[in-house]
């Protein structure tokens, strides 16, 4: 008889003749006997010959994470996910997997696939998450071919498994900003900018007389000259509910499940709403059909300030010596923008998002060795944003109208309706052999994609308060637009994996696809993949060692991958010609032209991935894994130079080469001591990225892309210190203005080269010295968790951080006086005459010489996070049971509680990583909803 | 026995799919306009791309300038403020990479390439228009063609003479002799003259006519020094 347990080595035992049998289970800590999921099927840990990183839903429920993406941040090793910002229904994270893989445009996040149907990892609640399954290596993720190239990220919903189980999960807590850009008072504004202009002309422009008048209004009323707190007046409360029952009567199961999440922003009028209902049902008729039907439906609502990117913009450059309101009048603010005017009058931008989804899939095994299945799973997504913009009236002192920065009030509503179809067909073949055990997977699927775009716009409304279309001024400013896109993806997969006592490893996988994409020469691919693995620890010679090792396996893996998600269309391969005008005699023609060559022979940037990795456990305690990759990413898409004879702009070629190269390293220890557990575990991974072939092109002023450099580099000047004295200024070389003592050295590098072709400084500060002087891509990534359990208390910690990498932000952000912006705390460190050793350059306005990207305003970003901290109580079973109820698990949880970093004072070190722009980083600019801190408290009741 | 049977109808149902994945139609074409691949698909979609070739000759890209009155700047009749362009030109300094020099050649084939991006299509579209609009299209986009080469040769003697579009594969042209060019100009006037109407006043004479096509082929005789 065979005795298994979670989490617990499998044993055999004989049953003899007693009624009793004593079985004492090991404890897996490798989990060996466990099914990991893998494409198109399920494995066992211990037959895996690739790379698959297992998340399970303990370490993602509970954790107040709305968007699922950002909860993944430093849970598996090789996965670096980065968030930008904590805004209600923005907190996306952005994933990837070993590396970038690609610039210039092209997609470099990994395949998300629910429940076997591509989709997108934030739609779907932690709560029903079952397990998440990363397929990092070419070995795992070969089997989906052209969209594997960035990694796949498998997610299995729950399903019923208790008889009758009624469970409601819920937690209320509030979002508190991590850090927030301080900014100093108007007296020390007025001071600052007088130092300044007296360094540039020698004049000042606040007179005393100004400061004394200023300082008689800021003492009437202090809290009218305070930005910053009446900007930041939202509430940041937070509320999750979940509820789910589960029913087995055995022949059909279902699970429905119905959750409500409300999330409020940190600033007034931002709020995001998630309702979602979910049933999995499967029905199992007799032994040889199973039915699944799952159907889900989402709806979200997220409401914004109409320009929310200028509140943050303003948050910490507002002069703090300009008042908020006259009486109750807004004042002119800057430039007649008032932040505070625009989140209580600017309008409004809601965005509807409502998503429906249904999977049947029928699952048929003809014989105990077959199995067969079939999958339709249709979806449906309409996308509504409506943006309505107020005009926000603006007045002086006097009461006088100011007028408005934006002088009309418009509106815009996009409409977008999306059709997901998923056809599938597999089938798997077991068969052992005396003690071969042999397993062969194939199947074919059809993908299909639809999408409407639709837009009105209007503008000059009459009345502000009905927000329609309709209530738009009906003249020659109104504008609509609309467009259609579609593609389809046909495949054919097939797997072949043999073992031998399983210890001896081996799989073979391949895919075949098709892709309306590309034209037909270049239309079908083969991605395929080989890997092995040796089991050493199952070898007679290792039996001496096993109470010390009592696992051991190395494995390693050779693959092909491609992506298909290249350029910014779905019709590579072709150009659309541009409708324009023409006038001739008087009237107006309609012309069509073609503005960029057409490349009919694109075809998908292709990843040849190879990897080893050795995975052990150690007193059966201690687990660990190690892996090492080189992956090479070819035919990346460049605009290279072409013939003028052309007569068209040049269009994108595959012609670029990126190397991607590192290593992984993660460890788990679990014991226990009567009722005391304990759990530690970390996981560390480096990659070095670089641009091995770009033809010599470069890409970008500041965010640069360089070959023998990693994607996403930073490109400067080197600052080597400030000039002391005018002698200083003479002996150096002629750089930006004139410049006086206080003022940013550059280092002078090149401008004609020696005979040996080293670089001869010229004295002239010129682009030829800028040189890349940093880099965006996270090194050293890493996360720790450590969990105590004693009887019915649990505390769980989790740190998360990144070694090495750097951020730039400029401008009013963190110049002094740059674009008369109010003055931060640590801006005051300023070389002057009497500080000569300080951290800034002399003051000015109108210097352009310390303005210049260097590495004078680039910081280190790496930074240590406690990201999760939870402790927890279940309640001891006679209260429970006394009440009625099966279960009670209270706890409190405290995300991002603690950053420690070097980067700028009142910035989140992920600043730079914005998902919405195409390489995923922005440098220099800070205005965005800041990252947050959240303390919830939560119930999770079982009935 | 069963066994057998049930793996009989099973491989035949995967030689079923097999067979029909790759007769699936995955031919997936923009739906938002014409693209490279269907243009011109039709007569209005051909006298499209004509009207863009006519709005490409006097474009030069100089603050909304014509190209001639920015060539009249540097020449007696005209004068523009002194910059960048204009002053070495005017004072008899041109060098190779002033604009004055550069965009014409860039702007003359970019309408070249747009009389190619009709016409190289054209003959498949014979069925669809009649004949005299047909006729009519063909000789106006040469005309234009010719317009271009007659202002190239002037400005920079021997060039590269396409008479089909070039894409990635075939730009490497050789410069053809100015002479050859000269013929290639008179060939093509005498060919297309007596297709055109003799004006096309309602459109403000922007579209070429009879005339025209006489007066240029005069003109490039003339320049040529070739009076037969």
């Amino acid at each position: 008889m065979n005795f298994t347990g979670v989490g617990y080595a499998s044993q055999n035992a004989s049953i003899g003749s007693g009624s009793v049998i004593d079985v004492t289970l090991d404890r897996d800590v490798a989990n060996l006997g466990e099914v990991v999921v893998v494409g198109y099927g399920t494995q066992k840990k211990i037959n895996l010959t690739g790379s698959v990183s297992q998340i399970s839903s303990e370490q993602l429920e509970r954790r107040p994470n709305l968007s699922t993406s950002a909860a993944l941040q430093g849970l598996a090793a090789g996965v670096t996910v980065t968030q930008q910002t904590g805004s209600p229904g923005g907190d996306a994270g952005q994933i990837r997997i070993r590396g970038i893989n690609s610039f210039g445009g092209s997609n470099s996040d990994p395949l998300v696939i629910i429940d076997g149907v591509a989709g997108s990892i934030d739609d779907i609640d932690a709560n029903l998450i079952e397990s998440i399954s990363v397929l990092k290596d070419a070995a795992s993720a070969a089997i989906y071919g052209s969209r594997a190239a960035n990694g796949v990220i498998l997610i299995t919903t729950k399903r019923a498994k208790d008889k009758m189980l009624v469970l409601y999960r819920g937690y209320i807590g509030q979002q508190k900003p991590t850090s927030l850009p301080k900014v100093t008072d108007g007296l020390t504004y007025m001071r600052v900018f007088n130092d300044a202009s007296m360094n540039d002309n020698g004049i000042k422009i606040y007179s005393d007389e100004d400061i004394e008048a200023f300082k008689a209004k800021y003492e009437e009323d202090p809290s009218n000259y305070d930005w910053q707190d009446a900007i930041l007046q939202g509430n940041g409360l937070m509320q999750n509910h979940f509820v789910s029952l589960t029913a087995n009567s055995g022949i059909v199961r279902v699970n429905p499940s119905l959750s409500y999440a409300d999330q409020n922003g940190i600033i007034k009028n931002t709020n995001f709403k998630r309702y979602a209902f979910r049933n999995n049902m499967d029905i199992t008729p007799n032994e040889k059909f199973n039915i699944k039907f799952d159907i889900a439906v989402t709806n979200k609502n997220r409401q914004q300030v109409a320009s929310e990117g200028t509140i943050w913009n303003y948050l910490g450059r507002m002069p703090t010596n300009i008042p908020i309101r006259y009486g109750d009048l807004w004042s002119d603010g800057w430039v007649k923008i008032n932040p505070v005017g625009y989140i209580e009058d600017g309008g409004n931008r809601k965005s509807n998002n409502i998503d429906f989804y249904g999977n049947l899939s029928l699952n048929y095994k003809p014989t105990n060795w077959l199995s067969l299945t079939g999958m339709v799973a249709p979806r449906y997504v309409t996308t509504n944003v409506h943006s309505f913009t107020k005009s926000v009236t603006t007045y002086l002192e006097d009461g006088s109208e100011a007028g408005a920065a934006n002088t009309f009030t418009d509106l815009t509503e996009t409409s977008y309706r999306y059709l997901y179809g998923t056809y599938q067909f597999f089938a798997t073949a077991q068969k052992s052999i005396k003690e071969h055990n042999l397993s062969l997977m194939a199947g074919t699927s059809r993908e299909t994609y639809d999408e409407k775009y639709l837009m009105a716009y209007r503008r000059d409304f009459v009345y502000d308060d009905y927000e329609v279309i309709g209530a738009g001024a009906d003249n020659e400013t109104k504008d609509n637009n609309g467009s259609r896109d579609q593609w389809l993806l046909v495949s054919g997969f097939g797997r072949l994996n043999y073992d031998f006592k399983s210890k001896y490893l081996f799989e073979a996988n391949m895919r075949y696809d098709g892709t309306s994409r590309f034209i037909k020469a270049n239309r079908w691919a083969a991605f395929p993949s080989f890997s092995a693995g040796w089991v050493i620890s199952k070898e007679s010679f290792m039996e001496s060692v096993s109470p010390v090792l009592s696992f051991l396996k190395i494995r390693g893996s050779w693959g092909k991958l491609g992506n298909q998600n290249i350029g910014s269309s779905y019709y590579p391969f072709s150009e659309t010609l541009n409708l324009s005008s023409v006038s001739m005699g008087g009237i107006i023609y309609q012309m069509i032209a073609q503005s960029n060559l057409s490349n009919p022979d694109l075809r998908w940037e292709e990843t040849t991935m190879k990897g080893i990795g050795i995975e052990g456990s150690l007193f059966k305690k201690l687990s660990f894994t190690y892996e090492w990759y080189d992956k090479k990413t070819d035919g990346i898409l460049l605009k290279l130079n072409t013939s003028q004879l052309t007569g068209l702009g040049s269009p994108y070629q595959n012609a670029a080469l990126v190397s991607n190269k590192g290593w992984e390293f993660s460890t788990r220890y679990d014991d226990q001591w009567g009722d005391f557990k304990l759990g530690v575990g970390f996981n560390l991974s480096d990659v070095k990225n670089r641009i091995v072939d770009m033809k010599g092109q470069t890409s970008g002023a500041l965010l640069r892309q360089q070959e023998g450099y990693a994607i996403n580099s930073i490109y400067g000047y080197i600052a080597e210190g400030f000039y002391q004295s005018q002698e200083e200024i003479d002996n150096g070389p002629v750089q930006f203005g004139t410049l006086k003592p206080g003022d940013v050295k550059y280092k002078d590098i090149a401008g004609e080269f020696d005979e040996n072709g080293n670089a001869i400084p010229d004295g002239n500060i010129t682009d030829l010295d800028k040189v890349i002087i940093g880099s965006t891509i996270p090194r050293y990534t890493y996360g720790g968790n450590l969990d105590l359990g004693w009887k019915g208390i649990s505390l769980s910690a989790f740190v998360q951080g990144v070694g090495k990498a750097d951020g730039y932000l400029n401008a009013h952000y963190v110049i002094p006086a740059a674009n008369s912006s109010a003055i931060k705390p640590w801006q005051l460190d300023y070389w002057s005459e009497d500080n000569r050793d300080a951290a800034l350059p002399r003051v000015s306005i109108t210097s352009t010489n310390n303005t210049q990207n260097s590495t004078l305003w680039m910081r280190s970003t790496s930074y240590l996070r406690l990201k999760n901290i939870q402790l927890g109580y279940q309640i001891p079973q006679q209260i429970v049971t006394k009440m009625g109820l099966k279960n009670v698990f209270v706890y409190v949880n405290g995300q991002n509680l603690l950053t420690k970093t070097d980067f700028y004072e009142g910035y989140d070190p992920e600043i730079n990583y914005n998902a919405a722009v195409s390489d995923g980083v922005s440098l220099g600019e800070g205005n965005y909803y800041p990252q947050v801190k959240t303390f919830t408290f939560g119930i999770d009741v079982k009935f | 026995m069963q066994q057998v049977n049930i793996i009989k109808k099973l491989i035949a149902a995967l030689l079923i799919i097999s067979i029909a994945l790759p007769s699936c139609d995955l031919d997936r074409l923009p739906l938002n306009g014409p693209s490279t691949e269907t243009f011109p698909a039709s007569e209005k979609e051909a006298t499209m791309g004509l009207f863009a070739a006519y709005q490409s000759i006097s474009q030069l890209d100089a603050a909304s300038t014509p190209m001639w009155h920015v060539m009249d700047n540097i020449t007696d009749i005209g004068y523009a403020r002194p910059g960048n362009n204009y002053t070495s030109p005017i004072t008899s300094a041109l060098t190779t990479d002033n604009a004055l020099a550069v965009k014409p050649w860039q702007v003359h084939y970019k309408t070249i390439a747009r009389c190619h991006a009709v016409l190289d299509k054209l003959p498949g579209l014979k069925n669809e228009i009649s004949e005299t609009v047909y006729n009519q299209l063909d000789a106006e986009l040469r005309f234009i063609r010719a317009y271009c080469y007659s202002q190239l040769i002037e400005l920079y003697g021997a060039v590269p003479l396409i008479t089909q579009a070039v894409g990635l594969g075939n730009s490497n042209v050789e410069r053809t002799p100015k002479a050859a060019i000269e013929q290639f100009i008179l060939d093509e006037l005498t060919e297309i003259a007596e297709r055109l109407p003799v004006s096309q006043g309602t459109y403000g004479n922007v579209r070429a006519s009879k005339v025209a096509a006489y007066m240029l082929k005069a003109r490039v005789a003339l320049y040529s020094k070739n009076t037969r």
